[in-house]
């Protein structure tokens, strides 16, 4: 967890104000909305916000998974010195699966149900080994034992009807690691798991990282488990980044008030023991920050106007330290008790 | 699987004896008198006489209670033995046996060149959803669906044989005239099979596994091929499994049309004559083949997709 600014040589992921919007009727809801940020070689990295905060899309859009109406519309990826959104589809086809593995939040309905869980955790390998078909089964089998799943040998023969969710996410994480990529994308990895499972799930994903020096970019809505394995975390707010530091920053010094809320939420219940709730977000984003409408610092700050009519910038307040908020900019959350 | 199996044929054998109930008592409705029929189609003109007509109860045994004659029926047809046509006098077994080979050879060419025909269309319609090749494909089984075979057939017949003269009219004398029957009757089938499978196909793409295979670094197209097809399959073995037991049937309209001397002719002929026994035995051939055929796709799903359990 290096707190210097990290040489360009060990950054794996670089995305730079990526956008990707949904066409919806005659509207266009931005879904990603100039989204920047790095990962560096093996580093974990935390993607959280709530639902519809622009997570999930950004997260395919860095594999290009993006189906219509959705489209990327502006801004750059970079995979070491690859620049993602310039390959054609076929040069795509060949880093999915190979340079970033995937996972994905209901396990079980992302195996095919016609399909052996051995030929599928093989099948990055037949893709983009040419590895023959014992070859790939044999290794799938070795990947399964890896992922810790007991009597490897007989669950490759079975389908994905014949096991329980967190099995299948085992399956999952022993197949985005087939190939041994440098960069693992996992979207909402536990949330659909058992809350005893999920803490196995996570450790995995911890280990398998940490042994085979693989990054991850781990999104979830769950700050207990960005607590629990990341180094860093990004906060998504409404399609933007909204703040971004080392775990250890965001949840014990939280800036950006939504962040703030958020750790509270996580905490439960403030000392006098009432639930911590957020105001819901009005429909429609003005010109100015978007969690204006459920914010309380600005009036508090006396800046109502300004948080209102102007969007305030995401600001580095020291290396890999970044918040996007007008009061925290002005120096005047501390005044008002932040 | 193969206790599957052997329950299944249990339930098949109950179906068929409920069927041959139904069956043996479906001429008696008619309220015609067999006998009376039989006599005027061998001699039209006269009268006929009390003690001839006695005499015809007595040999096909049409004065004994209707449960006598369901036993003795069923008793025969268990050994093989189906009785003999009224009209021809031919062993209705034989009768059976040569229009089933006659309507099995015209389903197998029709249901493979509906297939040949749906699939690709269905797939070519899912795979560009919403554009105007699928809006044109929708269109025109929505149209197949509504096309019936009476007028389609003598419209075939009009362009194909007496204008173009390219394909004989009538009759069974060799492979090209099977083509106007199999085209007439393939329409239908062509236009529900594409449905389905540009249904079923469009469900698979949107499945989440179909991007899971995605992220592995499959193409679209192979996914399609390799996650896509075989679970698709399964709505589409159905409605074929449906069309095939169906077809084999006999069409009693394209038969009578195109003179094919197939089960919906000789069945249709059976009905015009009262030809009791030939009516009785081929209902229960055909019920049985749909029977038999739908339990032999039920077994071929638990083939393609683990996931069907095999129970009940």
């Amino acid at each position: 967890m290096s707190r210097t600014s990290p040489a360009d040589h060990d950054v794996l992921l670089r995305v730079n104000e990526l956008s990707t919007w949904f066409a919806k009727d005659d509207q266009v809801i931005k879904a990603a909305d100039e989204v920047s940020f790095s990962i560096k070689k093996g580093e974990i990295v935390g993607l959280v916000g709530e639902s519809g905060s622009g997570k999930t899309v950004t997260a395919r859009s860095i594999a290009r998974l993006i189906s219509p109406p959705g489209k990327i519309v502006g801004g750059q990826v970079f995979l070491g010195e690859t620049s993602l959104l310039d390959l054609d589809e076929d040069e795509m086809n060949a880093v999915r699966g190979d340079r970033i593995g995937m996972l994905f939040q209901e396990p079980r309905v992302m195996l095919d149900p016609t399909c052996r869980v051995g030929n599928q955790v093989g099948e990055p390998l037949r893709i983009h080994r040419a590895t023959s078909k014992r070859d790939a089964w044999s290794t799938a089998v070795g990947l399964l034992r890896d992922v810790e799943i007991p009597d490897p040998e007989e669950r490759a023969r079975s389908y994905a009807i014949d096991i329980s969710g967190g099995m299948a996410q085992r399956v999952m994480i022993a197949t985005a690691l087939a190939a041994e990529p440098d960069l693992l994308i996992a979207d909402e990895p536990t949330t659909a798991l058992d809350v005893t499972v999920q803490a196995q799930i996570l450790q995995l994903l911890q280990q398998q990282c940490r042994e085979r020096g693989m990054a991850m970019l781990l999104i979830t809505h769950d700050l207990g488990v960005v607590a629990a394995i990341a180094d860093r975390v990004l906060v998504m707010y409404a399609g933007q980044l909204v703040a971004e530091g080392t775990t250890e920053e965001i949840l014990r010094g939280p800036l950006h008030p939504y962040t703030c809320a958020l750790v509270a939420c996580a905490s439960l219940a403030t000392a006098d023991g009432a639930l911590v709730t957020i105001r819901p977000s009005s429909e429609d984003l003005g010109e100015g920050c978007r969690f204006y409408d459920r914010c309380d610092l600005h009036g508090q700050a006396g800046i109502s106007d300004r948080c209102r009519d102007e969007m305030p910038s995401l600001v580095e307040s020291r290396a890999g330290r970044r918040t996007r908020c007008h009061a925290i900019e002005l120096g005047l959350g501390e005044a008002v008790g932040v | 699987m193969l206790m599957f199996a052997l329950r299944r044929l249990g339930f098949v054998a109950v179906v068929l004896l409920v069927v041959s109930i139904f069956a043996f008592l479906v001429p008696y409705v008619t309220g015609r008198d067999p006998a009376r029929e039989i006599l005027q189609s061998r001699v039209a003109e006269r009268a006929p006489d009390e003690e001839v007509l006695e005499a015809i109860r007595e040999e096909l045994g049409l004065n004994e209670s209707l449960f006598v004659q369901y036993q003795r029926w069923l008793g025969s047809a268990v050994e093989g033995d189906l009785g003999y046509s009224m009209v021809s006098k031919e062993p209705v077994g034989e009768l059976l046996v040569n229009a089933l080979q006659i309507t099995f050879l015209l389903t197998t060419v029709t249901l493979t060149f509906s297939l040949l025909v749906s699939l690709p269309m269905g797939a070519l319609a899912a795979a560009r959803r919403g554009g105007w090749l699928d809006n044109a494909i929708v269109a025109v089984t929505q149209t197949g669906v509504a096309i019936p075979e009476y007028w389609l057939g003598p419209l075939l017949i009009l362009l194909f044989a007496l204008t173009l003269g390219l394909v004989p009219s009538a009759g069974l004398r060799g492979p090209e005239y099977l083509v106007l029957p199999a085209l007439t009757l393939a329409l239908r089938p062509i236009a529900y099979i594409t449905r389905i499978s540009r249904a079923a196909m469009l469900d698979v793409l949107s499945s989440p596994y179909i991007t899971a295979a995605r992220a592995r670094g499959l193409s679209y197209a192979k996914t399609v091929v390799r996650h896509g097809i075989r679970n698709a399959s399964l709505p589409v073995l159905s409605v074929f499994a449906m069309w095939f037991a169906g077809l084999l049937g006999g069409s009693v309209v394209v038969e009578v049309i195109f003179a094919v001397p197939g089960m919906g002719r000789l069945m249709y002929e059976g009905v015009l004559n009262s030809d009791i026994p030939l009516i009785q035995a081929g209902l229960m051939t055909i019920v049985a083949l749909a029977v038999v055929f739908n339990v032999l796709a039920d077994l071929l799903y638990t083939v393609i997709d683990p996931t069907v359990k095999l129970r009940r």
